[in-house]
């Protein structure tokens, strides 16, 4: 995604709604893997959320 | 890393948790106004959405807070890059309460549930709105920090979907959207857990 000074704020502001929508259903889909599974089984388990959440993290990677 | 940096890093992060104990800290403002997230001029504009945002109970308000800011920021004196990183932050704020008011939930509950857990229940499951939007803010904020500042020690940083993007205030929208998306999905996916398996 480029933000672009020229494109008026209008463009922008839909640009940055499409990008949240898009992240948000990666972000979703990402619930339903593994290791998430098992929280399922075994009640709220925190060491597996933040896992998770380090998936989502570790494709932010730095050139 | 450099020592220094990780040092600059963590001091902001405990800037962004600062909260003090205290009974009026309980509506306090996560600590957003500072370089690099927002600067004094930004946050003159959005303090008093954010201020309303964490004070809300249903998704159809907090839509409508997003779209009083977005208008608030527009009709601002902002400069161009200055109303650019705040939209970033009203768009999320319209983005993720449109999803759970178009059966969001139920989409993220059908992820966490495969039908193989007994104790599981439908009735009774519920979210907090008001921590859904807290956690959206707070992750906005330590996803723009961290983004910020890979962007303005590497250059270029990548990220999902959007590709690669250059420098401090575009890694810091970008890693803020992103903190604020996963800080609501999980917020949400949290609040089912203790209410679906308890």
């Amino acid at each position: 995604m480029e933000f672009n000074v020229n494109q008026n704020l209008d463009q922008e502001i839909q640009q940055m709604k499409n990008f949240y929508n898009n992240g948000l259903d990666l972000v979703v889909d990402r619930l339903g893997k593994e290791p998430y599974t098992h929280v399922q089984n075994s009640d709220l388990n925190v060491e597996t959320i933040e896992t998770d959440i380090l998936q989502v993290f570790n494709d932010i990677s730095i050139l | 890393m450099k020592d220094v940096e990780n040092e600059n890093y963590s001091l902001s992060m405990q800037k962004l948790f600062s909260s003090k104990n205290s009974p009026s800290s309980r509506t306090s403002l996560p600590n957003l106004n500072g370089e690099p997230i927002f600067n004094v001029k930004q946050m003159d504009v959005a303090s008093p959405f954010i201020h309303d945002l964490l004070e809300v109970d249903n998704p159809y308000t907090a839509r409508n807070i997003s779209i009083s800011l977005e208008k608030e920021i527009l009709n601002s004196s902002l400069n161009y890059e200055e109303k650019i990183s705040l939209l970033s932050l009203s768009s999320g704020t319209h983005v993720v309460p449109d999803f759970i008011i178009n059966d969001g939930i139920n989409k993220i509950e059908d992820k966490i549930y495969t039908g193989q857990n007994p104790d599981f229940q439908i009735t009774g499951c519920s979210i907090n709105m008001r921590s859904v939007m807290a956690d959206a803010v707070v992750g906005f904020a330590g996803g723009a920090l961290a983004g910020c500042y890979a962007g303005a020690t590497a250059g270029t940083v990548a990220f999902p979907i959007v590709g690669t993007v250059t420098g401090c205030v575009s890694a810091g929208m970008v890693g803020g959207a992103g903190g604020f998306l996963t800080g609501a999905t999980y917020s949400i996916a949290s609040g089912l857990l203790l209410t679906c398996f308890r």
